[in-house]
C-alpha cells in the first residue's frame, strides 16, 4: 500500500502570528491485507460530487453605464469566460477560475464542459428537468436529481421542495456494498452567519422505504474523523487490547441505546414514530458498522492521527475545508466509503468571504457587486472578488483530485483511476428569465461542470463544449463510469464525449 | 374598548393591504376560557405537540447545567438547526446519519472528560464505590442521575439494561468504565435527545392529551430556562404539584427569577429579532450582540421595567470600539459601559447596530429588506417572495452616476410591484440615515448630491422620523404586542405555523396585556392556562 497525507495546514498562523508547524502524517502505512473491504478482487469503483456556489462564469467590464451591457450595445467579446476554456480538446487554456488545475498539476485529470442549459418554465410549462423562475434555489434541484424544479410555494411560503433522491444517495445505494459508510456527506460552511440553514444548507436527499429526507452534512473533522477511523486498532499489542476494550465499550452503550429506542418508539403515536424511525434507523446502522468493525478487527489502513481540534465555526472554512478533503480521500482509499460529496458553501450564502479571500464582505453580496460596479482596469475590481471565490473553491475540488492521483490503488494503479468526480456550479450566466438580461449570473444558461478521474474509462483532461445539454448529463456521464447504469430523473443521457 | 380598537385597527391594516400582506394573527375571534386549570380547555384550545430534538443552544445549555460541562461542545457536531425564526421548531427537524454520528460523538467526548476530572465525576455518581462492581453505589447513580438526564424516573426495565453494564466495570477492574458506558447511553438516550410529549388520555377527548408531570416540567424548563428542569422541578412533578393552573403560575413565578431565565431572554430576542449571529467583523459584532443583550438584561431582567422600554431607552451599552463606530462619546474601555444618545437621533433596540444589520448585505442597507424585517419580526406579518419576473436579488438598478437611492427605489413605488413596495420601502427610508451597521450617515456613500431625508412611513400607521419615532410608532399599534405573544407562543410551543386555535390563545394573551407590559409577566401567564397542561394530537 503507498501512502496519503493528512496534513494540517503546514503553516497554520496562531495567536501572535506565530507559525505552528504541524507535521505531515503518515498514515496508510504497510498492510498484508487489500484496502477493499469486501475483499473482491480487483480495485472499487468511487464517485464525489462537490458543490460550488456564488459562481459567475462571466466577467464583463461594465462600468457605470450597466449592467448588462449587450442590451446597452456591448460586446460578449468584451467579457472574461471565468470557467470556460477559449479552446476545445485537450489543449484548453486554463481560465482564471481553473488556475488551481496548473497549481496541483491536474490539468491532464478533469475535463470542463461547457455551455450547459437547465431549461426553465412556469408552472406546468416547466420542462423535464426544468426550473421555475426566481433563481435562487432553483438551479440545484434539476442538477442534483434531474427532475423539475416547482414553483414558489406563494400560498404557503415555502422553498421548492424535493421531489426524488438526488444523485449521490442513488449511486451509494448502488455502489456501497459492505463498505462500513454507505457515503459521506460533507460540508465546509458550517455557520450560517447571519441566516439559520434552509434547504441551502443540504445538497443531498434520500429515499428510503417511500420517504424522502434532507441529509445533514457534516462540518466538523474531528467528528468526521472520529466516524471513519474510530476502532482501528494498533499493531502493539497493548495499543490492541486497549482499542478492544474501547470497543466493546462502544457496543454496549450502543445496544443499551438500541433497547431504549425500540422501548420509546412503542410508546409512541404514529405521527410521533414516523418523524422519529430515521434515528432509530440511524442507531441500527451504527451499530451494524460497529459489530463490523468488532468481527473484521479492523480495515486495512492503520489509524491516522486526529486531525486535531475542529477549527472555528466562522472564518476557517479554508482548513474545514482541506481537512475534510483530506479525511475524504482517506475515507476513499482505504475503502472505508465509496461515495462522498462536499458542499463547499450554502446557496445564497451570508457566510463571511475573509476566512477563505481575505475580503470582509459577505459571499452572496460580493458575488453581486461585480455585476453591479465593476470598474474597468482597477486592480482592485469586484470581479476579482468573484473570481477569487470560485477559485477558492476549485482549489478544493482539484487538491482531492491531486491526493486520489498521488494514492496507489490496490490494483497497481492510482485511486484516480478508480473513482469519477464531478463539480457541479449553482449556475452561468446569460439570459435571466426573471427580468429578461440577457447576460445576467442568474441564469442556467452557459453552465459549467468539472469532470475529473478515470473511472470507467472517463478519458480526462479536455474541454468539451455541450451546447444547451442538461447540467446532470454530466452527473450521469459519472454515474454511468462508476457502474451506475441508466439516467437521473428525466435526464437520461451521458455526454460520451466525457469517455473518448 | 381594547378589543375595539384592534379589531378597528387589524380591518384597516388588512383593507391596506388586500393582495400582499397576511397578518399571522386574527384577532377577530375571542372566547373567554376558565382559568381554573384542573379541567381540559374548551374543544381545540391546546397546542398541538410532536416529538422535537433538543437544539444545539439547548443541548449546551443541559450539559453544562448537568455536567458541568462549558464548552457548548455541540455547536457544528450537531446539525444546524433551521431558523424560523427560533431553533426548535420540530416540523423543520431533520434527521440523519450526521444527527447520530454527531450525539455519539459528542457523547463520547463528554463522557471522557466528565471522568477525567474527579469533583465533576463525584458529584454526577454521588456516591464513592466501594469495588469496581459496587452494584448499590451503580444503582444509586442510574436511579438519581438518570431522573435528571433524561427528565423521567428510569424505569424498573430500563435499571435492568443498564445494571448489566456492570459487567464491563468487573471485566475492566474499573467502577468508572461502567459509568462511562452508562452515561454515554445516557447522552444518546431518545428522551435525552428529544422531548417527547406522549401524555396521558383524557375522557371523551380524543384530539386531546394531558400531559405527564414529568412533560409538564419539561416544557417548563426548556421554555423558560432553554434547560433541563433541576432537582426542584422534578420534585415539583415527583410530588404532583405541576398539575393546575395555580401550580404551574407558582412554579413559573419561581422559574422567571433564576439566572438561567435571564440567559432565556437573550437567546429568545437573538433568535427573534436575528441578531444572535452577525456575519462581520470579529471585534465590532461581538460588541453589537453584547450591546443589545444589554438593553433586554437591562430592562427585562434588572429593573423590571415594562418590555415597551427597550424602544425608549436613550442609553445604550458600548464598548469604545463601538461607541467610536456609532460616533458616540467614549468611556475610556474595552469593556462596555452605558453611554447616552443625548444630542442624537438614536433611541433604544432601532437605534443598534444589532437591529440596523437586518436587511443589509454589507454596508448598504435595503430599504425594502428593512422594511420586511419590521413587518416580519416586529408585527408578525408575512410578506410573501416576490413574484416570478422581478429581480428581487439586487437593488433598482443605477439609472446614471447621479441618480439618487430614493429616485431609484421609485422603481417599486409604480404598477404591480406597488402593492407590497408600499408597506416595506417607506419603513426602510426612515431608517436610511442609519447605514448597514449602524452609523450615522447624512449624504449616500460616494454621492455627496444625495442627501439622506431619513422620512418614513409605516403605512397605514403614520409617518416618522429615524429609529426612535418608528419605535414610537410601533408602540402606538396593538400589532407589535400581538406579535410579542405570538413570537413567544411560537417559541414555547415549537411551532411555526399556528392555526386558528394557537390565534385563540395568542389573541387572549395579546387582550389582557396593557399598553405597557413586563416580558417575565407575559412568560409566566403563556404557561399558567389549562392549555398548557395538554398536548394537542396531530392529525
Amino acid at each position: 500500500m503507498g501512502s496519503i497525507r493528512l496534513s494540517r495546514r503546514s503553516m497554520l498562523r496562531g495567536i501572535g502570528g506565530i507559525a505552528i508547524g504541524l507535521p505531515a502524517l503518515e498514515i496508510m502505512g504497510t498492510s498484508e491485507k487489500s484496502a477493499r473491504a469486501d475483499g473482491v478482487p480487483g480495485a472499487p469503483q468511487r464517485y464525489v460530487y462537490f458543490f460550488a456556489a456564488h459562481v459567475t462564469m462571466i466577467a464583463c467590464l461594465y462600468g457605470y453605464d450597466g449592467p448588462y451591457p449587450l442590451e446597452k450595445g456591448g460586446s460578449i467579446d468584451g467579457c472574461l469566460k471565468l470557467i470556460a476554456p477559449q479552446r476545445v480538446g485537450r489543449d484548453y487554456d486554463l481560465a482564471p477560475s481553473l488556475t488551481p488545475f496548473a497549481d496541483f498539476g491536474v490539468k491532464d485529470d478533469i475535463s470542463i464542459v461547457s455551455g450547459l442549459k437547465i431549461p426553465w418554465g412556469s408552472g406546468s410549462s416547466i420542462p423535464p428537468g426544468g426550473r421555475a423562475l426566481y433563481y435562487h434555489g432553483s438551479s440545484v434541484i434539476p442538477q442534483t436529481t434531474g427532475l423539475r424544479c416547482n414553483e414558489w410555494d406563494y400560498a404557503t411560503n415555502q422553498e421548492p421542495v424535493y421531489t426524488g433522491p438526488t444523485h449521490d444517495q442513488i449511486v451509494a445505494d448502488a455502489i456501497a456494498g459492505t463498505t462500513p459508510l454507505r457515503i459521506l456527506n460533507y460540508g465546509a460552511q458550517s455557520d450560517g452567519y447571519t441566516t439559520g440553514a434552509y434547504n441551502n444548507a443540504r445538497i443531498s436527499w434520500r429515499k428510503e422505504n417511500g420517504r424522502l429526507s434532507r441529509v445533514d452534512n457534516v462540518t466538523s473533522p474531528e467528528l468526521a474523523f472520529q466516524t471513519l477511523f474510530s476502532g482501528f486498532g494498533g499493531t502493539d499489542p497493548k495499543e490492541a487490547a486497549l482499542a478492544a476494550a474501547m470497543l466493546k465499550r462502544r457496543k454496549s452503550v450502543l445496544d443499551l441505546v438500541d433497547r431504549s429506542s425500540s422501548r420509546v418508539l412503542k410508546e409512541l403515536g404514529k405521527t410521533d414514530a414516523d418523524r422519529v424511525s430515521r434515528h432509530f434507523d440511524e442507531i441500527r446502522t451504527l451499530e451494524k458498522r460497529v459489530a463490523a468493525l468488532a468481527a473484521s478487527g479492523g480495515p486495512a489502513c492503520k489509524r491516522p492521527v486526529a486531525p486535531g481540534n475542529d477549527p472555528a465555526s466562522r472564518g476557517q472554512e479554508d482548513l474545514r475545508a482541506e481537512l475534510l478533503g483530506d479525511l475524504m480521500a482517506l475515507g476513499l482509499a482505504c475503502d472505508l466509503t465509496r461515495v462522498a460529496t462536499m458542499q463547499l458553501v450554502w446557496q445564497n450564502s451570508s457566510m463571511n468571504a475573509k476566512g477563505v479571500i481575505g475580503v470582509d464582505d459577505d459571499l452572496h453580496a460580493l458575488s453581486h457587486k461585480f455585476v453591479w460596479n465593476d470598474v474597468p482596469g482597477d486592480v482592485n475590481s469586484p470581479s476579482k472578488n468573484t473570481i477569487e471565490i470560485m477559485k477558492w473553491q476549485v482549489k478544493h475540488f482539484a487538491r482531492l483530485v491531486k491526493k486520489l492521483k498521488d494514492t496507489p490503488d490496490v490494483d497497481g494503479r492510482t485511486v484516480l483511476d478508480n473513482t469519477a468526480l464531478v463539480m457541479g456550479f449553482e449556475g452561468g450566466y446569460g439570459f435571466d428569465p426573471d427580468n429578461g438580461a440577457s447576460h445576467s449570473p442568474h441564469s442556467t444558461e452557459n453552465m459549467c461542470m468539472l469532470v475529473g478521474g478515470r473511472a470507467g474509462g472517463l478519458k480526462s483532461g479536455q474541454h468539451i463544449v455541450a451546447t444547451d445539454v442538461h447540467p446532470a448529463s454530466a452527473i450521469v456521464s459519472a454515474m454511468n463510469a462508476v457502474g451506475c447504469k441508466g439516467g437521473l430523473g428525466d435526464i437520461s443521457a451521458n455526454i460520451p464525449a466525457l469517455f473518448g | 374598548m381594547v378589543s375595539t380598537f384592534v379589531r378597528a385597527f387589524s380591518i384597516a391594516v388588512l383593507c391596506l393591504l388586500v393582495g400582499c400582506m397576511v397578518d399571522d394573527e386574527n384577532p377577530a375571534r375571542r372566547r373567554r376560557r376558565s382559568e381554573d386549570g384542573a379541567p381540559p380547555p374548551p374543544a381545540g384550545e391546546a397546542t398541538t405537540s410532536g416529538v422535537r430534538r433538543i437544539s444545539q443552544r439547548e443541548y449546551d445549555n443541559v450539559v453544562r447545567d448537568l455536567l458541568g460541562d462549558t464548552t457548548r461542545p455541540s455547536q457544528t457536531r450537531l446539525p444546524s438547526e433551521t431558523r424560523s425564526p427560533f431553533d426548535n421548531a420540530y416540523a423543520s427537524q431533520d434527521i440523519s446519519a450526521a444527527l447520530v454520528e454527531g450525539a455519539e460523538f459528542l457523547a463520547t467526548s463528554i463522557s471522557a472528560r466528565v471522568l477525567a476530572d474527579a469533583k465533576q465525576r463525584d458529584k454526577i455518581v454521588g456516591c464513592a464505590p466501594k469495588g469496581p462492581e459496587d452494584a448499590e453505589c451503580f444503582r444509586h447513580f442510574l436511579v438519581t442521575f438518570g431522573r435528571k438526564i433524561l427528565r423521567h424516573p428510569v424505569s424498573d426495565e430500563e435499571l435492568s439494561d443498564f445494571m448489566g453494564v456492570l459487567a464491563i466495570a468487573g471485566e475492566e477492574k474499573d467502577f468508572y468504565a461502567a459509568v462511562d458506558v452508562a452515561l454515554r447511553a445516557f447522552l444518546q438516550h431518545p428522551r435525552f435527545l428529544y422531548r417527547l410529549e406522549i401524555g396521558e388520555p383524557v375522557e371523551n377527548r380524543p384530539e386531546l392529551r394531558r400531559l405527564t408531570d414529568w412533560e409538564v416540567a419539561t416544557r417548563l424548563s426548556f421554555f423558560l430556562w432553554g434547560s433541563t428542569p433541576d432537582d426542584r422541578l422534578l420534585d415539583r412533578a415527583a410530588e404532583g404539584r405541576l398539575r393546575t393552573v395555580e401550580h404551574i403560575r407558582e412554579a413559573a413565578g419561581e422559574m422567571v427569577k433564576d439566572p438561567r431565565a435571564s440567559e432565556l431572554v437573550t437567546s429568545f430576542h437573538a433568535m427573534w429579532l436575528g441578531y444572535e449571529k452577525l456575519g462581520f467583523d470579529p471585534v465590532l459584532a461581538p460588541a453589537m450582540k453584547a450591546e443589545t443583550d444589554a438593553l433586554f438584561t437591562r430592562i427585562i431582567v434588572d429593573e423590571k421595567r415594562p418590555w415597551q422600554d427597550v424602544l425608549r431607552l436613550r442609553e445604550t451599552f458600548v464598548t469604545d470600539a463601538l461607541a467610536t463606530h456609532y460616533g458616540l462619546p467614549t468611556h475610556g474601555s474595552d469593556a462596555g459601559a452605558w453611554t447616552t444618545y443625548e444630542g442624537t437621533e438614536r433611541r433604544g433596540l432601532l437605534s443598534q447596530g444589532a437591529f440596523l444589520t437586518l436587511g443589509s448585505r454589507g454596508d448598504e442597507p435595503s430599504p425594502t429588506l428593512r422594511g420586511k424585517a419590521v413587518r416580519q419580526r416586529l408585527l408578525c406579518q408575512t410578506i410573501p417572495p416576490p413574484p416570478p419576473g422581478t429581480k428581487a436579488d439586487e437593488p433598482p438598478p443605477l439609472a446614471g452616476r447621479a441618480s439618487c437611492k430614493k429616485e431609484r427605489y421609485a422603481q417599486h413605488a409604480a404598477g404591480s410591484c406597488a402593492g407590497c413596495h408600499r408597506q416595506m420601502d417607506p419603513i426602510g427610508f426612515g431608517l436610511e440615515n442609519f447605514d448597514g451597521r449602524g452609523r450615522f450617515r447624512a449624504t449616500e456613500p460616494g454621492s455627496a448630491e444625495c442627501s439622506i431625508d431619513g422620512n418614513g412611513e409605516v403605512a397605514g400607521v403614520g409617518t416618522f422620523h429615524g429609529p426612535g419615532e418608528l419605535g414610537d410608532l410601533l408602540l402606538g399599534t396593538k400589532g407589535l404586542t400581538t406579535c410579542i405573544a405570538t413570537q413567544v407562543y411560537r417559541f414555547m410551543s415549537g411551532r411555526v405555523d399556528i392555526d386558528d386555535a394557537d390565534r385563540r390563545i395568542v389573541t387572549e394573551l395579546a387582550n389582557a396585556r396593557p399598553a405597557d407590559f413586563r416580558f417575565d409577566e407575559l412568560l409566566v401567564d403563556v404557561a399558567a392556562q389549562s392549555a398548557f397542561l395538554f398536548r394537542r394530537v396531530e392529525p
